[in-house]
Formats: C-alpha cells, sequence, structure tokens
C-alpha cells in the first residue's frame, strides 16, 4: 500500500504520473496529471489539507508491488474508459451510489477525472502497476458505450502504458453484424489493440447464439484473446438469465474455436447475490480446455465481497486447481479512486493467505498476461 | 378506453440511491394465439414477454426494451393482462417460448431445444394487444429475432 503525506492546501495537487521515471515522462508532458480530483474537491468544497489526504496523499509508490521477499511488475487487463455521457442514467445513478464521499457529491467530474487515460494512468501510477488494459464497450441496454475509437485515442495518450480491447455492436446483428465482425477486425489491428471485449449480460445476446460465432473466429484468425464478462452483473439493464451468464452456455464456442483464447471475466461471480456463483464452472472449463483463461477483477472489492472470504477462496482454489498459469491479474477500475490500488492489495493478500509462490504471484500478476497476449512482459 | 391504473412513484430504497421519478403504468391486454411449429413437442408453458421496439437515443438506442415477462400457460389462447410504462413509445413487440422440459431456461445446457417467436404490434389501440405467434425459432432470444 501507498503512503500518504498532508499536501499544503493551497499547492497544486501533484501531478503523479511526473513524478517518475522516464517512461513516464511521456504522460506527464501531454498530460495535467489527475486533475479531475481537485476539480470535484473545489466542487465539495473540500480544499484543506485533509481532503487532499482523502484523494489518495501525495507521495507515489516504486512501481510495482511487494509480494513475499520479491517487488513484483503488474498489468491490470480490466480497466474502463469512456464518458459519463456515454453511460444510460439508471446506471449513472447506481455508480454514483457507490462512489465514496465526498467523489458522490459530483459525479460526473469523479467519473471525468478517472475515466481519461490521464485519469487511469494516475491510478496505475498510485497502486505502481506499469500498464493497463482499457476497454472499448458497446452495451447501450447497461453499462453504456465506450467506443473503440475513443478507447484507440485514449491508448495513444500513454501508449507505453495502455493497451486496449476492441469490441462491437451486437443490438441489430441481422442487419449489421457482418458490418460489425469487419469493423472488429480492422480495429483489434489498430495500434495498442491486443484483444476483444464481451459482456453478453450487458450485450444481450446468448452466449451459445452461432450467429455470433464469427466474433470468435476473427479474434482467433488475428490472435487476439477475448476478454468475457462471465456470472450475473448489478448494473441496471443487465439480462441475468443463465444463457447470457453461465459460462457453460460458452462450451460450445470454446470447443468450435480452439485457436481462441476466452478469458472468463469475474470467473463467474454473482455480483447480484455476492455469491460465487458460477466460478466452478469456470474452473471445469479451464481444466477441460487450454484455451480458457481465469480473470478475477472486481469480485473481491469491499462491496462485492463484504465478508472478505470470496477472493481467498477463489484464488487458493484456482492454485488447488492447477490454473494458476491461466489466471491473468485484473481490477475492473477506476471504479472510483484509489479502487485500483486497493484492489491489487486485495489481491496479492488473498494470494499470500493460500500459499503463492513468488513465481505463481508473478504469472498472475503480469507474466501470463504477456505470454497470452504476446506482448513483452514489464521489468521493474 | 382503459384508464391509468396506476401511477406511481417509485423510490428505489432498496439501493443506495433514490430514484425520484413519476412513472405512468398502464394496464394492457393481451389477446392471442400461441401456436408451436409441428417439430417440437407442444406440451409445455408458454413464457410471454412484452418489450417495446425501440428505446434510448444517439449512440445509445437500441431496439427490443424488455418491458416484463411471465409464464402463461400451455400453448393455445391467451389473455393476460400486463402493466406497461407510457412514455410515447407505441411499437410492442409480443415475444414467446415454450418452456418444454419445465426449468425455466430457454434451451439450458442439455435440456430440450425449446422454440419461440416475436411478433410487433404497431400500436396498442384502447390499451389492448392482438397477436399471433407461431413458436418455430429454437432457442432464440427476443433480441435475436428482431428486428
Amino acid at each position: 500500500m501507498h503512503s500518504s503525506h498532508v499536501q499544503a492546501a493551497d499547492s497544486p495537487i501533484p501531478d503523479a504520473s511526473c513524478a517518475h521515471a522516464s517512461e513516464r515522462e511521456r504522460v506527464c508532458s501531454s498530460t495535467p496529471g489527475p486533475r479531475g480530483w481537485r476539480v470535484v474537491l473545489e466542487v465539495a468544497g473540500f480544499i484543506t489539507p485533509v481532503a487532499t489526504v482523502i484523494t489518495l496523499g501525495c507521495a507515489q509508490p516504486e512501481p510495482g508491488v511487494d509480494f513475499r521477499d520479491a517487488r513484483l511488475a503488474v498489468v491490470d487487463m480490466h480497466l474502463h474508459q469512456g464518458e459519463w455521457q456515454g453511460v444510460p442514467g439508471s446506471t449513472q445513478e447506481f455508480l454514483a451510489s457507490r462512489f465514496p464521499f465526498p467523489f458522490n457529491l459530483n459525479p460526473e467530474q469523479t467519473a471525468s477525472g478517472i475515466l481519461s487515460a490521464e485519469g487511469v494512468v494516475a491510478e496505475l501510477d498510485a497502486a505502481g502497476i506499469s500498464r493497463g488494459v482499457l476497454l472499448a464497450v458497446y452495451a447501450p441496454r447497461s453499462v453504456g458505450v465506450a467506443t473503440n475509437e475513443d478507447m484507440v485515442e485514449q491508448v495513444a495518450v500513454a501508449p507505453d502504458r495502455l493497451w486496449g480491447l476492441a469490441s462491437l455492436r451486437v443490438d441489430d446483428w441481422s442487419a449489421g453484424g457482418e458490418a460489425q465482425l469487419a469493423q472488429l477486425d480492422e480495429m483489434v489491428q489498430a495500434p495498442g489493440v491486443v484483444g476483444v471485449k464481451l459482456a453478453h449480460t450487458h450485450m444481450h445476446f446468448r452466449m451459445d447464439d452461432p450467429r455470433y460465432f464469427g466474433i470468435y473466429e476473427v479474434a482467433g484468425l488475428r490472435q487476439k484473446p477475448v476478454y468475457l464478462h462471465t456470472g450475473p452483473s448489478p448494473f441496471p439493464g443487465t439480462n441475468a438469465e443463465p444463457p447470457y451468464t453461465d459460462p457453460a452456455f460458452l462450451e460450445a464456442a470454446i470447443a468450435a474455436y480452439p485457436e481462441t483464447i476466452f478469458i472468463l471475466g469475474h470467473v463467474g461471480y454473482d455480483f447480484i447475490n455476492k455469491q460465487l456463483g458460477y466460478f466452478e464452472t469456470c474452473v471445469t472449463l479451464a481444466q477441460k480446455y487450454p484455451n480458457v483463461y481465469l480473470e478475477p477483477s472486481a469480485l473481491g472489492s469491499e462491496g462485492s465481497d463484504p465478508t472478505g472470504e470470496h477472493l481467498p477462496h477463489i484464488m487458493g482454489r484456482i492454485r488447488e486447481a492447477g490454473l494458476v498459469e491461466r489466471t491473468i491479474y485484473g481490477s475492473d477500475g477506476p471504479q472510483s479512486p484509489g479502487f485500483v490500488g486497493d484492489y491489487l492489495a486485495r489481491t496479492t493478500a488473498a494470494m499470500e493467505s493460500t500459499g503463492y509462490t513468488v513465481e505463481e504471484a508473478r504469472a498472475v500478476l503480469s507474466g501470463n498476461f504477456a505470454r497470452v497476449f504476446q506482448v513483452e512482459e514489464p521489468t521493474l | 378506453m382503459r384508464h391509468v391504473l396506476v401511477s406511481a412513484l417509485l423510490i428505489a430504497a432498496a439501493t443506495a440511491g433514490c430514484i425520484n421519478e413519476d412513472v405512468t403504468l398502464y394496464e394492457v391486454r393481451v389477446l392471442g394465439e400461441v401456436a408451436v411449429a409441428p417439430e417440437f413437442p407442444s406440451a409445455g408453458e408458454v413464457q410471454l414477454g412484452l418489450y417495446f421496439a425501440r428505446a434510448g437515443e444517439g449512440e445509445l438506442a437500441y431496439p427490443v426494451d424488455s418491458i416484463t415477462a411471465r409464464e402463461v400457460g400451455p400453448p393455445g389462447f391467451v389473455d393476460e393482462r400486463f402493466l406497461v410504462p407510457y412514455d410515447g413509445r407505441e411499437e410492442l413487440l409480443v415475444y414467446a417460448w415454450l418452456d418444454i422440459d419445465g426449468d425455466g431456461v430457454l434451451c439450458a445446457v442439455g435440456g430440450a431445444e425449446e422454440p419461440a417467436a416475436i411478433v410487433a404490434v404497431d400500436e396498442f389501440t384502447d390499451f389492448r394487444v392482438e397477436f399471433s405467434l407461431l413458436l418455430d425459432q429454437p432457442c432464440a432470444g427476443a433480441e435475436a429475432l428482431y428486428p
């Protein structure tokens, strides 16, 4: 965890992205840093040293995270970008209700601050995370739209820190499916785009509907792994029926496209009832198919795992099942200021408590991502 | 014309935030026939759903906006009443599928292949919808059948 110190009330909040190594100077030179938080505080009337401490303090940790006697590089493969206006009203209200005080006083300002590339990089810096992956999203019924074009633009702001996953619209598939597939094929070849993002429950298409299997074909041909949200989602406007949430419905696609990597996001966790949900189904699929990977993001947060038992259980079970080499770290941030770092701390604690070795933790935190997405593993 | 039955102030106390929004609900009578294509078993319970054909604006626009759904009995004549929010949209969709194996899930893994169909109703005059459906599309959710 990072340390904090009191910042003078009238001095600018330091640009965390400027404070460190040369690889970050490119970001620093083109961006002013996490101004959004200062704006939020101004709006909220909390320009005081105390409020500054609330916002993350000022000290930026060295890159990496401590694990046992080692310091490990980290890639966070699940980060959101976009604009508040791209989120439906009901989901805006839901999100605002989850921002901690004082950030909930002006949720649009908060979101604008942390959903930009600059905001995400600041969160990565504060957490000591080397690189992150920004997702495009096309889910107008539920979580909204963050376009491929915006994602590519955001990745380009900090190409040495960010990668991206492309997505596509599926809600007028009969008329527009072919065009969407063609656009996806183009987008996954854009600079910095390393894979595909899908969320059947948010996007409202069945996991076993063969009309959409062309998505997996494109991904396989381009050797771009597909990240799929699995399990019931807490957001308004989702489809929580099993064909949209239960990864067992993905098996036909997984078997039909062995060259395509399927990353089962959230490992089937039930965010509605805050239970393990379809986790064991994910384990079974990963054991059965070498092209299945696991990603345990968000489920271990304070809000989704109030007892703190589920994330350690899941990380322990993954190790017991021999699936450490098939597990990729992600947070599902930025969510709210500080979330990215907090989730990393929770995950490393869960791995420590369940007996992960340093090498196993390194695999989960960066090595598996680099291997699967065919990118260079970050070093410290 | 049926009159407004419910004008409710929905206070989402169950959520952390409060939604202070007046939602006017109309009772709509749904009358019609649900038949099953011969290649499928005809025994089972019909799951009937109402949808608006379109929702949202701009890049947040999308088709097939779910309103409500429930089980309405075996295939045949349907006479049901549903509460529908009134917000100016008039094009409704009636969607149905047949729960052959009784598990409540359309084409569950390892379960029966179950048929579905959807039909658009341009307007619901006098809050009455008449429709006819032949369930003949295997394992198709509403979003897969419209537009």
